[in-house]
């Protein structure tokens, strides 16, 4: 515990070294995001903008008022979220270049500049595009093994057991496995590109760092706990602040749109402070 | 009256073997129907075999003028009995529910074994005299309608007594009915007669259609007497009241229960029933819950309780001693959410939270059913809307008033709605809201529109007759209706009756012949309404320019005497007229209020050397939940911009937020 709550607090500062890059992959993220976003507010502006009942939402979510533009202009919206599933995959492909710039920050953060996080970004592309692709099967392949048999078998074990308290304690404990199995990939998979950074092909590297892992499980482990600890802190923090605002007013929606974006941006620079932690952890 | 009362007593006095437990007294002081069907049953359930062996007493009053030839009953349990049953012919499922490939002991018959006609020492067998009809769609496979011819016709006013004896297997679980696993309904159990009634030609005959799937139940007003004998580990829950129970040497428990001036009988067994009793006003009510839903009890409890209250104000007194209400444990769901006399189901999920009130507002609408089903009985079959449609109006407002209007079905924070928007939505989101009448029989409706039309298109239209002519003319309306047709069964065409003579009382005519004409269109046409303020535009016109007179001369050059015109246009884009207000309001914060007839497709407002307009607003006070699309029936020239705004950023943050979520691995 000392140990990893040592490596944290040392990632920590390597995760306020990065705040610049982090930015950086935040404003990206936030360009994207805004492409839609922006239509959105377009779509509702000529559809429903001059409606006295928009006002109704200052108040909140107004089911009528929702229900009813979704009915009459719903289909507007529809080629947008067309849209959303085509910028998901352009997004996973561009992560693949931002995130590599921002490990190979954290990991060398002796090198940490603007510049390098371009250099090491282009430079690691190819490498990591393909672990990426590894760890998306993997992760697919691990998803569909639990659930497939989940699904199939709920509605029949909801009818055959006494209770259903005993269908949804087993689908808590397959959704409590399959989130554990994540945390691993997922740090298999940080693991693996940290030794494909150190210059070690990808299957080469993927044994290297399971053997990583496996070494010092519970450290990573540990670490996992403490890090969904602190995104929960995080999201907890975010929704009490903006729960107080609120967004009764043009100047309530302006703060806690500053507030998401501050919890957005927090939560790229934790990403920075992980991967920081994590090489720490493997050293 | 007094031995009514004093029966309970004597029957603890003369029967020392016997545990009894008596929870209500179900002997009421004078009968409030006519009681022409009555049933005494004794029946016995071979668990192991899933049967039940009954031997079945129906006295049968003629209160008609004309001779009864011949008897029709309703033999429901047989239409689970195979896949060419007018109920599952055509299906390939009920309710969602898959129900070939089953076992043959799955699915579900009665056989009656003997039917005998008794009095005065004269047993006559009419066995041979029973066929199977079918009235609506002269299916020869289905069973569940029987005729019986009498061996002499029933004069009127005379009564008789027909013995059967009858075996049925229960089926596992289908529209209700059966078990699952060691959990039972026993509901259209028993051979039960149609109604006795004058057809809408005034020609008396029976009223006793085939089971359709989408069709509920109609019968006749009786005493019933029921006793129950199955093997003691269960617990039990039926209409009326436990007057008896005795425990038998065989290990079997019988259990005796008597309703009256019901139109049904069900019952239910589960061993790990759990049981709440409490009371409101001297009536008792039983919860039977299985264990894992205990949490609900206070819940079921209190909504229950306020329901009693709310209907007793605004409707008419419950009439019955008691109320009990099952829920099944989760493999018996498909027996949940069902009204039937004095016994409701209701459904739940274990650990479901205090601000999902779904469960709270089933049980509202099986318990209003007391009501609108059990004590005005109208025929749930040829008329749906009547018992279905008046009862989600009341559970809208039972369930708006006890938890706040907007946040009463659902109350997450940041994401609420209430009941009644969501009945309305169910009606006005429909892909075709001109797909039929609501006033048909409930044969005629599909999969896709029999709840929008039936259950909710009625409950709007009723809640929006409310906006208009009032709550406490429209409670003065329910009364009336509750009054004149309780334990009877009225007919739409009786409804409006009542309605058209409530309404003459109102001292604006006009609002009231609107009013009525309102619901009428609602509920025997399929006409939509849609109102929509279309444009608002401010002009300032030049003065006087041009030549005037004889001569030619120029006497105005434009530059004074400027008029300002303000034009409001609205639009009826739906086929229903009926007159709505403009609400205008203008640029120095007065306002003025319109009348439109709405009878035109486009009409223009205009208003000269008034302040410029700035918004407008059509049906301002929000009436006519009818309406398809609220949001186009005002609008503004300074519109609201921030909430767009704060729509657009959140869902900005949710891609954010996607974003992350789907590349943690890259």
């Amino acid at each position: 515990m000392k140990q990893v709550t040592q490596a944290l607090i040392r990632g920590i500062s390597i995760g306020y070294r990065l705040r610049y890059v982090s930015l950086i992959v935040y404003s990206m993220q936030l360009l994207l995001a805004l492409s839609v976003g922006m239509q959105i507010r377009e779509v509702l502006n000529a559809s429903v903008g001059h409606s006295m009942e928009i006002e109704k939402l200052y108040a909140g979510y107004d089911h009528t008022v929702i229900m009813d533009f979704l009915k009459v202009h719903g289909a507007s919206l529809t080629p947008l979220f067309g849209q959303l599933r085509w910028l998901l995959l352009v997004w996973l492909v561009a992560s693949v270049f931002l995130n590599g710039g921002l490990l190979l920050c954290a990991i060398r953060p002796e090198q940490a500049s603007r510049a390098a996080f371009w250099q090491f970004s282009a430079g690691y592309f190819n490498r990591f595009l393909k672990a990426a692709l590894i760890f998306l099967v993997l992760t697919l392949i691990w998803t569909a093994l639990l659930f497939v048999p989940l699904l199939l078998n709920l509605m029949p074990m909801l009818e055959s057991f006494r209770s259903e308290k005993i269908a949804l304690a087993i689908a808590f404990l397959v959704l409590a496995v399959w989130l554990t199995g994540l945390a691993v990939l997922f740090i298999w998979s940080l693991l693996t590109r940290i030794r494909q950074a150190e210059g070690m092909r990808t299957a080469r590297a993927a044994r290297v760092a399971w053997s990583d892992f496996w070494r010092q499980k519970s450290q990573f482990i540990l670490f996992s706990l403490l890090f969904l600890a602190i995104q929960l802190l995080l999201a907890v923090t975010f929704l009490l602040l903006s729960g107080a605002v609120g967004t009764h007013s043009g100047a309530g929606i302006f703060v806690v749109f500053l507030l998401q974006q501050i919890f957005v941006y927090s939560r790229i620079v934790l990403r920075g402070v992980m991967y920081g932690t994590i090489r720490i952890i493997q050293e | 009256m007094f031995f009514r009362k004093i029966i309970p007593v004597l029957l603890v006095l003369i029967t020392p073997c016997a545990e009894i437990r008596l929870q209500c007294n179900p002997f009421l002081p004078a009968a409030l129907s006519k009681r022409p069907a009555n049933y005494d049953i004794s029946v016995r359930l071979d668990d192991q075999n899933r049967m039940l062996q009954a031997d079945q007493t129906i006295r049968f009053v003629n209160q008609s003028p004309v001779p009864v030839q011949t008897l029709r009953l309703y033999l429901y349990l047989n239409a689970f009995k195979n896949t060419e049953s007018t109920f599952l012919k055509g299906a390939s499922n009920v309710f969602g529910q898959k129900f070939h490939d089953r076992k043959p002991e799955e699915w579900g018959w009665v056989n009656i074994q003997s039917f005998t006609r008794t009095g005065a020492g004269t047993h006559t067998d009419l066995r041979g005299n029973m066929r199977y009809v079918q009235p609506d769609d002269g299916n020869p496979e289905d069973q569940s309608v029987l005729e019986v011819a009498l061996d002499k016709p029933l004069l009127p006013g005379d009564s008789a007594v027909f013995q059967l004896k009858w075996t049925a297997r229960i089926p596992k679980t289908i529209a209700r009915a059966g078990y699952s696993r060691d959990f039972y309904l026993f509901c259209h159990w028993f051979p039960q007669l149609g109604v006795w009634e004058q057809d809408k030609n005034g020609v008396w005959d029976w009223n006793c259609h085939q089971f359709f799937r989408r069709t509920e139940f109609y019968a006749d007003f009786g005493v019933y007497d029921v006793r129950i004998t199955t093997d003691s580990k269960y617990k039990m829950g039926a209409s009326g009241c436990r007057v008896s129970e005795v425990n038998n040497p065989d290990g079997t428990t019988t259990r005796h229960f008597h309703a009256e001036d019901v139109i049904d009988f069900a019952w239910s067994i589960y061993p790990y029933f759990q049981e709440i009793t409490d009371q409101w006003n001297g009536v008792y009510i039983r919860l039977l819950l299985p264990p894992e839903h205990s949490a609900m009890g206070p819940r079921y409890l209190h909504i229950l309780k306020y329901a009693l209250e709310y209907l007793e104000k605004h409707a008419g007194k419950y009439p019955y001693p008691g109320i009990t209400v099952v829920d099944p444990p989760f493999h018996g769901l498909r027996s949940g959410m069902m009204e039937y006399p004095t016994l409701i189901t209701v459904g739940t999920f274990y650990g479901i939270p205090s601000y999902v009130r779904t469960s709270e507002s089933l049980l509202i609408h099986e318990f209003t059913h007391q009501y609108f089903m059990g004590v005005l009985a109208s025929n749930e079959k040829e008329e749906p809307w009547l018992d279905e449609g008046f009862t989600t109006y009341f559970e809208d407002r039972i369930l708006d008033a006890a938890f706040g209007q907007k946040q009463s079905l659902l109350a997450f924070p940041g994401f609420h709605f209430g009941n009644r928007e969501q009945t309305r939505l169910e009606y006005t989101a429909m892909r075709n809201p001109r797909d039929g009448s609501v006033a048909r029989p409930g044969w005629e409706f599909s999969d896709f529109n029999f709840k929008s039309l039936i259950y909710s298109k009625t409950a709007t239209s009723l809640r929006t007759l409310q906006e208009i002519i009032g709550e406490e003319a429209m409670d003065g309306v329910m009364r009336a209706y509750f009054e004149r047709w309780k334990f009877a069964h009225p007919r739409g065409s009786d409804f409006m009756s009542v309605l058209r003579e409530e309404l003459a009382k109102m001292p604006d005519t006009a609002l009231a012949t609107n009013a009525y004409r309102l619901f009428e269109t609602a509920v025997y046409d399929t006409k939509v309404m849609d109102y929509a303020v279309s444009s608002i535009t401010n002009e300032v016109l030049p003065g006087r320019q041009g030549v005037f007179g004889d001569s030619v001369q120029i006497v105005a050059d434009g530059s004074s005497g400027q008029q300002r015109i303000s034009r409001v246009e609205v639009q009826r884009r739906g086929d229903w007229v009926y007159p709505v207000e403009l609400l205008v309001t203008f640029e120095d914060g007065s306002t003025r209020l319109e009348y439109w007839a709405g009878e035109t497709g486009v009409h223009v407002f205009e208003f000269y050397n008034m302040p410029p307009v700035i918004s407008a607003r059509l049906d301002p006070y929000g009436k006519l939940g009818l309406d398809t699309d609220i949001n186009n029936n005002s609008m503004t020239l300074q519109p609201a911009s921030a909430p767009l705004w704060k729509y657009a950023l959140k869902f900005t943050f949710w891609i954010q937020n996607l974003f992350q979520a789907i590349t943690f691995l890259v």
